[in-house]
């Protein structure tokens, strides 16, 4: 029964924030499993990222480059894909917004995480609901900070607290059409995308990034510093058939540091 | 209450979208402990409200008219205001966002509500802080709805459990500052803005409201629809020392619809 559940030929999968870190780990994946992928990104690893997976899995991602936070960029872009099967809304803007350090861009950068995690999300799944077929995958790269925080995140947590809300609300909604709707929560993963903020603590602290990478470290039941790699099985597992009546769940990939 | 006596004398309490539904309702009940209070709302039923506030004739009520996205109305009023000790951030939008409504309109809804609800009620909480001294108290609006979700109403659903991820951030942060920050998480409460939901959820279902109603309640430990005072005295009782060892924390006031 098992032999084919993991196999996604013929399927249309669409991985946004695809062109490094989780998100071109998961767009690796799916091309090696058999999906014809499509990876948005705004970056300019994008280019890098599709022939690399061109190299590995012998298909040739499709590449979308847009900002998701611009509406009619993200309608125009969007505009010559088909069907989409399987939606990795993987895309994500990550900075400390400490709430007692006055500095104005602090303000911008709380405004620009709630703008691209949850504006960003919305915008996307707007666009593709309207082009994904029944029985169709949609899956949210959250966080373990979706469901606790540490200090001076609070934008980031309510960006990604706000997205397990909307995640949750939208499996409601799209159940009786057989979508399911799912996220997958990493822990700190070793990506300049997480280490950037570590990094800082460190210094503003004079802590060592090793005794600061130690707060989460200590948490996890299994040690050790995550790899991108290590987080695709989750999203693997929303998308394949195993999964078909999992919906409005969310699956930490976090070796214990949070349990719920 | 018990032999208990919560008083507010000499206390400022400063509390946003308190000129209806619930936020009127922990206005009367901290009008009625002696707090010295300050409704930051829109313009629209502000004096009316205050007048009737003010005839409870326990403690002094002001209004300052204030829209929360406004970030320097904001800090003009928070200015005005001075020292607070209790900070209440209720001011909210919850109106219903389908995400297969495909029109431009429910996306400015959809938009409106996330500034208001996690955007304005940061710009609000940043202001206040810097008035805010070791003791004081941050009480913020949620809803069963930041921990659980229906369908059709993603936006707010978002929002609400965002608010929650902004708490356990900034209860971290102010914890060393000897400042409590919690989330009250009220059910269903016959207010306007809940009765207008019910009334777009018959509409939408093609059912009575008394049926979908009648549905809710059925989910309730306890029976029958709470009233905006059934709900204040829980932020009465957070904002009063005999909580002063509760921070960090998102408490359901719904008669025992979502246990957890």
């Amino acid at each position: 029964m098992f032999e084919k559940a993991l196999r996604f030929d013929g399927k249309n999968a669409l991985v946004v924030g695809g062109s490094s870190g989780i998100g071109f780990e998961v767009a690796k994946e799916f091309a090696l499993l058999g999906a014809e992928v499509t990876v948005l990104a705004n970056d300019d690893l994008l280019d890098e990222a599709a022939s690399a997976i061109s190299r590995v899995s012998g298909r040739t991602p499709r590449q979308i480059f847009c900002d998701i936070t611009d509406r009619e960029d993200l309608r125009g872009a969007l505009e010559p894909l088909g069907n989409v099967d399987i939606l990795v809304h993987n895309a994500g803007f990550e900075r400390l917004t400490p709430l007692l350090d006055d500095d104005r861009s602090v303000e911008e950068s709380f405004r620009r995480i709630i703008d691209v995690n949850l504006m960003g999300a919305y915008y996307v799944t707007r666009e593709i609901v309207a082009r994904m077929p029944d029985g169709g995958r949609i899956i949210y790269t959250a966080s373990t900070y979706s469901k606790y925080a540490i200090s001076r995140m609070s934008g980031y947590a309510s960006s990604k607290h706000g997205l397990v809300g909307m995640m949750r609300s939208f499996s409601q909604e799209l159940g009786a059409r057989r979508i399911t709707v799912n996220a997958v929560c990493p822990g700190w993963v070793n990506t300049e995308f997480s280490n950037r903020s570590v990094r800082k603590i460190a210094e503003e602290t004079g802590r060592s990034f090793e005794d600061v990478g130690n707060d989460v470290w200590s948490l996890q039941a299994i040690e050790g510093h995550l790899e991108a790699r290590d987080i695709v099985g989750g999203y693997i597992f929303f998308a394949s058939d195993l999964a078909r009546d999992v919906s409005g769940q969310t699956l930490h990939v976090d070796r214990g540091e949070y349990q719920s | 209450m018990s032999e208990i006596t919560i008083d507010f004398s000499g206390q400022t309490v400063l509390l946003t979208g308190g000129s209806t539904g619930i936020g009127y309702g922990i206005a009367t009940a901290f009008a009625k402990a002696n707090a010295d209070l300050h409704i930051v709302a829109l313009e629209e039923g502000l004096e009316d409200a205050v007048a009737r506030l003010d005839r409870i004739g326990a403690s002094k009520v002001t209004g300052h008219a204030c829209d929360i996205t406004d970030k320097a109305r904001v800090e003009e009023v928070a200015a005005t205001i001075g020292a607070v000790d209790v900070l209440i951030n209720n001011a909210g939008l919850e109106i219903i966002t389908p995400i297969d409504d495909p029109s431009d309109e429910t996306e400015a809804i959809f938009r409106r509500i996330i500034d208001i609800n996690i955007v304005g009620t940061y710009l609000v909480t940043r202001a206040v802080l810097r008035n805010m001294s070791a003791g004081g108290r941050i009480i913020l609006t949620a809803s069963v709805w930041g921990k659980s979700a229906i369908g059709e109403f993603s936006a707010y659903i978002a929002s609400k459990h965002a608010n929650i991820g902004f708490m356990r951030s900034i209860a971290r942060e102010l914890g060393p500052r000897g400042i409590r920050v919690n989330c009250v998480c009220p059910g269903w409460v016959q207010t306007g803005a809940g009765m207008k939901s019910l009334r777009n959820m018959s509409l939408r279902q093609e059912r009575p409201e008394e049926d979908i109603l009648a549905e809710v309640m059925a989910t309730q430990c306890m029976p029958g629809l709470q009233q905006p005072d059934d709900v204040a005295d829980l932020y009465v009782f957070l904002a009063s020392s005999q909580a002063r060892n509760i921070t960090g924390q998102a408490i359901n006031v719904d008669r025992g619809e979502f246990l957890g």
